[in-house]
C-alpha cells in the first residue's frame, strides 16, 4: 500500500532522513519505534507532504505521491494525526470534527462518520459544544485521532498517540487504534512508548540517527535483544 | 436638555463614522487572524476602490445598486492580487518584512491613484439623499446616515454569519488559528490567504462608497480611512465583535470631542488613543490575553 524508498530529507544542512525504505500493507498495524530525534516525526510529514524529500520516492497504491502539497495528499486517502495534536484550539469539538470532514461534501455521509466517531469516543459527544483547548490532554488525543478518520482515510498517520497520558488511558486509545484496524484502516504508528506499540503492530521498524536499524514482526521485536535494551528498559 | 440633545445629536454623527470605522477595521482584524499581517495599506486600499466606484458612477453613469455590487466584486480580484504579487511572499516572515511591505504597498497605490485619476479633491455623489431631515427635539438625520448605518450592519451581519455557519468560513477560522493542521485536513491554505484579501478590499470598497460623499473624495482620504487601525487596535486586535465596537466607540468618542474641546484635540486625539491602548492595555477592551496554544 505504501512503499518508501531510500528516501532523504534535510534541514538545512543536517539529514534527518537517510536512506530510509520503509513498507506499510494494506490492512496491517506498522510501528516505527525509536528515540527522541531519531527522524520518526520526519518520516510522517514527509508522507502527508509537509516536507519534501531531496531523494527517493514515496508510492501509495502503486502512486509516486512526494512533491504533492498535503491538502491533496488527504485526498488521496491519507490521514495525518501529528505529532502534538495540532488542534484547532478555538473552534468547537464539533467544529473540529467538521473540518476533518473537509474534503467530503455529502451531509448524510458526514453525519453517519460523526456517529462513528462519536462510538468510539463518547466523550465527544458530551463535550462537542466546547472549545478543543478545555479538553484535557486524552480527550484532545481522541479528538484529534476523530477528526484524523472523518475524511475516511485508508492509511492513518499517528504520531506518538500515547505522549504526555497516563498508562490508562493510552490503554483506551489504543484499544480504539485496534478497532479503527479492525474496520479496516491500515495505520502506520510511530511511538516512543515501544512496549505498548509492539503489542499492537503487525512489523515494526527501528529508527535511529535517521536510518532503520532493525526491522522485524511486532513479537519478534519484543523478544529483540537490542530493542529490549534499548526501548523496553529491559 | 440642550446639551443633552447635542450629546445625542454628536452620538449619531459618531455613530455613522463609527460604522465606517467598524467595517474597515472588521476587514483588518480578518487579515490580521487569517495571515499574520496588520494591514497599514488598508487606507489606501479603500481609497483605490473608492475611485474605481467613482467611475463607474459618474464616468459610466451606472445606478448605485449595480455601483455597490460591481465595485465588490471588482475589489475581490484586486484584493487577490495584491496578494498575490506581495503580501502572500512576507507570510511566516517576521512582522517587520510585512510591515514594510504594507508600507511599500501603500505608497505605491497612493500615487498609481493619484496618476491613474487625479490627485485633486473629487465630490462622490451620494447614493442616499444627504438633505437632513428633522426629528422630534430638534434632531437632524438624513437618509444617508441611516443608508450607511444599516448597509454597514447589514454587511457586518451577512459576514459573521458567512464565518461561523458556512464551510468556507469555518476553514478561514481554522487556517486562522493552525494553518499546518489546516493544511492536513485538505484546506488549500494559500488560496485562504488569498481569500482574506479579497474579502477585505470588497468590504473595504462598500466602506469607500458609504463615507466618501461625507468626506472629498482624494488620494489623502487614506489616513481618515486608516483611522479603523486604532478601531482593530481597541477593541483587541484579534476580536472581530471587538473591532465593531470599538469602530462605533471611537466614531462616538470623536464626535463628542470635536464638539466640546478644539478641533486640533480632536485630530490627535484617535493617534493618543492608539498610543495609550498599545501602553496600557495592549490587549484591547475585548481581546484576550495571549495564552498558552493547545
Amino acid at each position: 500500500m505504501l512503499k518508501i524508498t531510500n528516501i532523504e530529507v534535510y534541514y538545512g544542512n543536517i539529514y534527518a532522513l537517510k536512506n530510509i525504505s520503509l513498507e506499510v500493507d494494506q490492512g496491517n498495524i506498522v510501528t516505527v519505534l525509536g528515540a527522541n530525534g531519531a527522524g520518526k516525526s520526519t518520516l510522517l510529514k514527509a508522507i502527508s507532504g509537509l516536507i519534501f524529500p531531496v531523494r527517493g520516492g514515496i508510492e501509495f497504491m502503486q502512486e509516486r505521491i512526494n512533491g504533492i502539497s498535503p491538502h491533496r495528499i488527504v485526498r488521496m486517502g491519507i490521514s495525518h494525526v501529528p505529532e502534538g495534536r495540532e488542534l484547532f484550539p478555538d473552534l468547537t469539538v464539533l467544529e473540529n470534527l467538521m473540518m476533518g470532514a473537509y474534503i467530503k461534501k455529502k451531509i448524510k455521509e458526514i453525519a453517519d462518520d460523526l456517529d462513528v466517531i462519536y462510538g468510539y469516543f463518547p466523550i465527544l459527544r458530551e463535550r462537542k459544544s466546547q472549545n478543543a483547548s478545555s479538553l484535557s490532554g486524552g480527550e484532545q488525543q481522541m479528538l484529534a485521532i476523530g477528526r484524523a478518520l472523518m475524511s475516511n482515510p485508508r492509511l492513518l498517520l499517528l504520531d506518538e498517540p500515547s505522549l504526555g497520558l497516563a498508562p490508562r488511558v493510552v490503554e483506551g486509545i489504543y484499544r480504539i487504534i485496534r478497532g479503527i484496524n479492525g474496520k479496516g484502516t491500515t495505520i502506520l504508528l510511530v511511538e516512543q512508548n515501544a512496549k505498548v506499540a509492539l503489542t499492537i503492530a503487525n512489523y515494526g521498524y527501528v529508527f535511529e540517527t535517521g536510518t532503520v536499524t532493525v526491522v522485524g514482526r511486532g513479537a519478534d521485536l519484543l523478544q529483540n535483544e537490542h530493542v529490549k535494551k534499548a526501548y523496553l528498559g529491559r | 436638555m440642550q446639551l443633552l440633545i447635542e450629546i445625542i445629536q454628536q452620538i449619531i454623527f459618531g455613530t455613522v463614522m463609527g460604522c465606517i470605522y467598524a467595517l474597515v477595521a472588521t476587514c483588518m482584524v480578518l487579515i490580521y487572524k487569517g495571515t499574520g499581517i496588520l494591514n497599514f495599506a488598508q487606507g489606501e486600499m479603500v481609497v483605490f476602490s473608492t475611485f474605481i466606484s467613482y467611475t463607474l458612477r459618474v464616468a459610466f453613469q451606472l445606478p448605485y445598486w449595480v455601483v455597490f455590487p460591481l465595485s465588490f466584486v471588482i475589489s475581490w480580484f484586486f484584493g487577490m492580487l495584491l496578494e498575490v504579487l506581495s503580501f502572500r511572499r512576507v507570510i511566516g516572515k517576521p512582522h517587520l518584512n510585512s510591515l514594510m511591505a504594507c508600507v511599500a504597498v501603500g505608497m505605491i497605490l497612493r500615487n498609481a491613484t493619484g496618476q491613474i485619476w487625479t490627485f485633486d479633491d473629487l465630490r462622490m455623489p451620494p447614493p442616499f439623499s444627504d438633505q437632513v431631515f428633522t426629528l422630534p427635539l430638534g434632531l437632524v438625520i438624513s437618509p444617508l446616515f441611516l443608508g450607511i448605518i444599516s448597509i454597514s450592519f447589514a454587511i457586518m451581519i451577512v459576514f459573521y454569519l458567512f464565518l461561523n455557519r458556512t464551510r468556507v468560513g469555518l476553514s478561514i477560522r481554522a487556517t486562522a488559528q493552525n494553518p499546518t493542521a489546516a493544511m492536513l485536513m485538505g484546506v488549500p491554505v494559500s488560496y485562504v490567504y488569498s481569500m482574506c484579501w479579497a474579502i477585505s478590499a470588497s468590504i473595504g470598497s462598500i466602506a469607500g462608497i458609504l463615507i466618501s460623499p461625507l468626506l472629498v473624495l482624494n488620494v489623502g482620504m487614506f489616513i481618515i480611512i486608516l483611522k479603523a487601525i486604532v478601531a482593530a487596535v481597541l477593541g483587541g486586535i484579534e476580536s472581530l465583535p471587538g473591532a465593531v465596537l470599538g469602530g462605533i466607540l471611537l466614531g462616538i468618542l470623536e464626535n463628542l470631542i470635536g464638539t466640546f474641546l478644539p478641533s486640533w484635540i480632536r485630530q490627535i486625539f484617535v493617534w493618543v488613543i492608539l498610543l495609550g491602548v498599545i501602553i496600557a492595555i495592549p490587549q484591547g477592551l475585548w481581546g484576550r490575553k495571549k495564552q498558552k496554544r493547545v
